[in-house]
């Protein structure tokens, strides 16, 4: 199945008060300031996506982090199937508007540890994982207040793996 | 069975939403059903035996364990549609990415998939998604369901109940204190004013509930 193709409009330019509208709702960056959203906002682009697209692929290098602002994506892990060599995929967790995924993009080593597919049209902010790693280094305040945000998403998203694998286990074992 | 029929699979975890789907493919003249799955274990299995030429898969849709019924996710659509696209790879399939499970019978499926569903399953030019899947949507005129319906009913019987009690005291005192035609007149025509008033309140009432 041709699911590697990713099919994203070009980044489009918009307002500087849409884009720090759409920050402030996301959990990871509702603790900024109106100034500090603006350094921000300087790195983001609107991006819009088809049903089906793939966001990212697990282990691919992450170099953006993206806060949805409509529709919904599904974030899948691979799992070894039950052949040598086959592999299956789970979807742990569904992600909506307001929500943000591909936080690798700013937590080392900057590897995807999931495969973000869209199951709906979806129209998203791309914050620049690279300029945002810049700013989170060099203004303490603003590191600060994102990686707060951020422990929260990573610990949803941790817990919801959790349930899917110890299911997992608990199948494979009676297997 | 009908001639050259296209052989559809359906996989929902509700049964009202598998029975409103069998309904939607069974309109078609040229589909028809040859399996239903509750659960994602089950529809792979069942596209692997019958080969269907449709899958219809509802994004919400459990990985079960045998009996104990335990979900491994709730939103394992996508997966079997992944799965079945991979081992069953003559299947088209149509995700239902947006189906609401409170309106089943106000809704109707987009004309992308009933064109499917007619068109023998091959050869349609539909828009695929970059993953090969159709995605679709389940368009519904309106969210108001049953329980809605029946409180808004409520609502209206206490509403005309109360303005029709209000009225009839209304007119007993006048014609009580006062004892003169006139006022009898006066208080009819606002008893009517009173009713036309609470009439449109229940229509704006009901519209602002509807989607």
């Amino acid at each position: 199945m041709a699911i590697n193709q990713e099919t994203s409009e070009p980044g489009k330019p918009i307002s500087d008060m849409s884009i720090k509208r759409g920050l402030k709702e996301c959990l990871v960056f509702s603790a900024l300031s109106d100034a500090e959203l603006e350094r921000v906002a300087s790195s983001v682009l609107e991006k819009r996506y088809e049903a089906g697209s793939v966001l990212f692929h697990e282990g691919d290098k992450a170099e953006e982090l993206l806060v949805l602002l409509e529709g919904k994506v599904a974030v899948q892990m691979s799992l070894p199937g039950a052949e040598p060599g086959q592999s299956r995929r789970i979807t742990v967790d569904v992600v909506g508007a307001n929500e943000a995924v591909g936080w690798s993009a700013i937590v080392e080593p900057n590897i995807y540890t999931f495969t973000g597919v869209c199951l709906q049209s979806v129209k998203a902010l791309s914050v620049s994982g690279p300029k945002l790693r810049w700013l989170l280094n060099n203004d303490a305040k603003i590191g600060y207040e994102v990686y707060r945000g951020l422990i929260k998403v990573v610990a949803s998203r941790l817990d919801d793996t959790r349930r899917v694998l110890v299911s997992e286990r608990s199948l494979l074992s009676r297997h | 069975m009908k001639n050259h029929s296209t052989r559809v699979m359906l996989a929902a975890e509700h049964p009202e939403v598998r029975y409103f789907l069998k309904g939607v493919v069974e309109s078609q003249d040229k589909a028809v059903i040859v399996g239903q799955a509750e659960n994602a274990n089950r529809a792979l299995m069942l596209a692997k035996n019958l080969r269907p030429d449709v899958a219809l898969i509802d994004c919400h849709l459990p990985h079960i364990f045998g009996n104990d019924m335990l979900p491994l996710s709730r939103v394992g659509g996508l997966d079997t549609a992944q799965a079945i696209s991979e081992e069953v790879p003559g299947t088209r399939i149509i995700l239902l990415n947006s189906l609401d499970h409170n309106a089943l019978s106000d809704m109707s499926l987009t004309s992308e998939v009933m064109a499917l569903l007619s068109g023998n399953g091959m050869g349609v030019a539909l828009p695929a998604s970059p993953s090969g899947l159709v995605f679709a949507s389940v368009a519904a005129r309106t969210r108001v369901n049953f329980r809605q319906r029946l409180s808004e009913t409520s609502d209206k019987v206490i509403l005309f109940s109360g303005l029709g009690i209000l009225g009839g005291l209304g007119m007993m005192l006048t014609i009580i204190l006062a004892g003169a035609g006139m006022f009898v007149t006066a208080a009819g025509a606002a008893g009517i004013l009173a009713g036309l008033a609470g009439k449109l309140a229940v229509s704006l009432w009901s519209d602002k509930n509807r989607i």
